[in-house]
């Protein structure tokens, strides 16, 4: 083999008392799909952030096309030739894509502007990514503001592309045209790092797999080298645990009911729309979609944090549409959010403090707060969910991803044990987390249908929804569009659903 | 966490302190050099008449009185997501409910006079407090518009009363009369000048901290604080917790009039707040938001206030340059506290 695009050896980078990254090594060669896998805290983003110039390593070298260079910030990385989608995109919000596009290279005055409209016109033709230029970005679907990310990488010259757990919020037809296009952009000269941890992507669309695990790289092989089953071992070192088993569930009486419920946001849209449906006693609901049709207000509306403009919306048979969230809590409903960091976490206060959000009233129900209770509370939690952290009187922003949802995992399943819970709503409860987390907090979902609650499972990860769920309903516009049956489960037949298609 | 890094923690802590006032001390000692002064001298004698001396620790008592409350009431507020830049209105507040009272009750008993007064301020602060909170709560209009137009009717209400019903027409100036003996502040210290009202200060420091973390009230309100969103699914009334947030720390600020009048001024002046509110802010950054912190943080404030008041007596260093070694302080502060952090 030639000498590789971009090689790394022995990347050496700590975060205060965490080692992050312990001698990584890692390379690319021109012209492929290179898959980065590995678990959550594996290394994988934080080696790119590397090669992208956001972090500096402590120690290692970087070569790109077989030069030693030294990349101290993304300013380095973009003269190189590396661009890197992010996860949480970087864009701004009130721009236009366009604006979004040219950002830093807008020059001045409208011809200017016309060139480099015409420049980004003509990238977008050469590697067959179309975005509606002068919509405001932050007006687009996830998909759309994704391939904005890709094309303002492109735009200032990345030869290598550096993907973030890219498909997260895509459906399976955005999926598939995403690697589509990614063949494209490799045929017109780029080569790209796709990070990821979902082994069917990497089966499916790249050229040779790195397997990272604890800042390492355990193997680096081609794709016709790798099975699933290789792959997990190499990523977690054991063989994963068997997937919950979903039994066939007899539904009891209904838990929640909503029927035509209208909720209009703040700018005065109807995010829900006419929005009907129902989680019976015992039964797991997975509710499929792509990100911004209603699943934040459907969320919202049921753990009591929005209220219904019109419609019937029902708790174990009470009308419950005027309550707000310490009712919901009452009537036993909990709630998982989507955005961990914005809903889930308190961040400058302790893991004991976080733990106990939500119960504090269950037990101080005086006037009195008792640190210990929480502290106690708070290492049961450490254990019982294996939470990372270095006690609970750590601030809870300093956790990462995955142990931050371990956290309100914690806190919710031990909230739905002592206030016999008869509800949750949980809206996206395993996006970015790695395979042991993702199968423990799969396992408490099937665990608390089996003792008789009710599920509301909001996801995009469609593979989520199939594995878990008894019932699929797709959201489309605010309202449900179609149903399907744990024996009717198809996988492009909800697609079609999602992106508005009539069901087959 | 093991000892041994909670100890290295500490120290992490306490070193910007450390280089702060260092810097503080090298920048006095170089204004007073440019002055044509003894620098040597000029910092000792800061010492001495701030620290050194019995009448110098009662004066530093003294501000630091108004400092520590002024400091809890925006600890307070900060705690609870709000950032009260009112204070010095809700000062004045305090003062005027307070003098008002004293006035009212010029008859009675001074155990049953005193208390009265000072709740009288406490109240006085609260309204003036309750009157962005609620705007906040229902309305969520922005406290800072709020509290700063605040300070500006309060301080017109003060000219009022002082130039006007309560005037003291032998004074010739905008202050009122003598507040009645049973409505005074004790002193605890007489020979020093040093009255009862830092007794009370380290009392509300305490208090604060029970409040904030030792009751259910302080834990919603420190979680409405740090993230909003996330208490509020937490099951926490946020909104209502961030309007008793400004209506609880108007009260300290109150209390702090309270105490100016009773224990200092005996009587409602135009200055009584020389930017108390301001540097309130200021140690309240200093101590990181916790009030255990902010009592040496405002000590500390007011032991540099009096010792560069009397430098402006013996070495005639401009009154101006105290706010400018403060300003000083501050950033090199910040600054090491960025430096600590480190880029992400």
């Amino acid at each position: 083999m030639s000498a590789p695009l971009v090689r790394l050896r022995g990347v050496y980078k700590r975060f205060g008392p965490v080692v992050a990254l312990d001698g990584a090594d890692f390379e690319l060669a021109a012209g492929e799909i290179h898959g980065l896998l590995g678990e959550n805290g594996a290394g994988k983003t934080t080696l790119m952030n590397v090669l992208a110039g956001l972090y500096r390593a402590d120690a290692g070298d970087l070569e790109v096309a077989g030069r030693p260079v030294s990349i101290r910030e993304p300013r380095d990385a973009v003269r190189l030739g590396v661009g890197m989608v992010h996860q949480h995109f970087e864009l701004v919000g009130h721009f236009t894509a366009l604006e979004n596009v040219i950002l830093g290279r807008e020059g001045s005055g409208w011809l200017r502007r016309d060139r480099l409209r015409r420049e980004v016109e003509a990238l977008m033709e050469r590697v067959g990514l179309a975005v509606p230029l002068d919509r405001r970005v932050r007006d687009l679907p996830v998909g759309v503001q994704q391939k904005v990310e890709i094309l303002k990488a492109l735009y200032r010259g990345a030869r290598v592309l550096i993907l973030d757990e890219p498909t997260t919020l895509l459906t399976p037809q955005e999926v598939d045209a995403l690697f589509a296009s990614l063949r494209t952009l490799v045929d017109a000269g780029v080569s790209v790092v796709f990070i990821t941890h979902k082994l069917q992507e990497v089966l499916r669309s790249c050229d040779r797999v790195t397997v990272m695990r604890r800042g390492r790289r355990v193997v680096t092989v081609d794709r016709e080298e790798a099975d699933p089953v290789r792959l997990v071992e190499w990523m977690v070192g054991t063989a994963p645990p068997p997937p919950p088993a979903r039994e066939a569930t007899r539904p009891g009486s209904p838990v929640l009911e909503l029927e035509a419920v209208r909720v209009v946001d703040q700018r005065g849209v109807a995010v829900l729309d006419g929005c009907s449906l129902a989680v019976h006693e015992g039964e797991l609901v997975g509710v499929a979609g792509v990100s911004g049709n209603g699943q934040q207000a459907l969320a919202a509306v049921v753990a009591g944090t929005a209220r219904p403009a019109a419609g019937v919306l029902r708790i174990r048979g009470r009308p419950a549409a005027g309550h707000g969230v310490l009712d919901r809590m009452r009537a036993g409903v909990l709630s998982i959010p989507e955005d961990r960091l914005r809903d889930g976490i308190l961040p400058r206060m302790s893991v004991a403090e976080n733990v106990i959000l939500g119960r504090h009233r269950l037990y101080f129900p005086g006037v009195r707060y008792d640190p210990e209770t929480s502290r106690r509370l708070a290492r049961h939690a450490i254990d019982e969910f294996r939470i990372v952290c270095p006690g609970p009187d750590a601030a809870a922003g300093q956790l990462s991803g995955g142990n931050l949802q371990r956290l309100i995992a914690a806190r919710v399943f031990h909230a739905a044990r002592e206030r016999e819970a008869r509800l949750l709503v949980a809206h996206n409860p395993t996006r970015g987390l790695d395979v042991p987390s993702t199968e423990f907090l799969h396992a408490r979902l099937v665990e608390f249908c089996g003792k008789g609650g009710a599920v509301l499972l909001i996801s995009e990860d469609l593979d989520e929804l199939l594995k878990l769920a008894d019932r699929i309903v797709v959201l489309y516009r605010g309202r449900v569009v179609a149903q399907f049956p744990r024996d009717q489960f198809d996988r492009y037949a909800i697609g079609r659903a999602m992106t508005g298609g009539v069901p087959a | 966490m093991t000892t041994e890094a909670a100890a290295r923690g500490r120290w992490q802590v306490v070193w910007p302190y450390a280089g702060a006032l260092a810097i503080a001390l090298a920048l006095l000692a170089a204004l007073v050099a440019m002055l044509g002064g003894d620098a040597a001298q000029a910092l000792a004698g800061l010492v001495r008449s701030s620290l050194g001396s019995g009448a110098g620790l009662g004066q530093t008592f003294n501000k630091t009185t108004p400092l520590l409350l002024g400091s809890l009431a925006v600890i307070l507020g900060l705690r609870g997501g709000v950032f009260n830049i009112g204070v010095d209105g809700q000062i004045y507040a305090g003062a005027v409910a307070a003098t008002g009272a004293a006035f009212l009750l010029s008859t009675g008993p001074k155990g049953a006079v005193l208390p009265v007064v000072l709740l009288a301020g406490l109240a006085g602060g609260a309204v003036w407090g309750s009157l962005p909170g609620v705007l906040r709560a229902r309305l969520g209009v922005s406290e800072i518009f709020v509290t700063v137009m605040l300070n500006f009717v309060a301080v017109f209400l003060v000219e009022y009363l002082s130039t006007g019903p309560w005037n003291d027409p032998t004074a010739g100036e905008a202050i009122t009369r003598a507040i009645p003996p049973q409505a005074t502040l004790p002193y605890l210290w007489p020979r020093a000048g040093a009255h009862a009202g830092i007794l009370l200060a380290l009392a509300a420091a305490a208090g604060v901290w029970w409040l904030l973390f030792r009751t259910v009230f302080g834990y919603e309100l420190r979680a409405a604080g740090d993230n909003p969103s996330a208490a509020l699914l937490g099951g926490v009334p946020v909104r209502r917790a961030v309007g008793l947030a400004l209506v609880a720390s108007g009260a300290l600020a109150g209390l702090a009039g309270a105490v100016e009048v009773s224990g200092f001024h005996y009587r409602l002046i135009l200055g009584l707040s020389p930017g108390y509110g301001m540097m309130a802010i200021l140690i309240a950054v200093l101590s990181r938001r916790h009030p255990v912190l902010a009592v040496p943080a405002a000590m500390g404030f007011a032991a540099l206030l009096v010792g560069t008041d009397s430098l402006q007596r013996s070495v005639g260093l401009p009154a101006s340059a105290v706010f400018v070694v403060q300003a000083v302080v501050l950033l090199v502060l910040l600054a090491t506290e960025g430096v600590r952090r480190g880029a992400p």
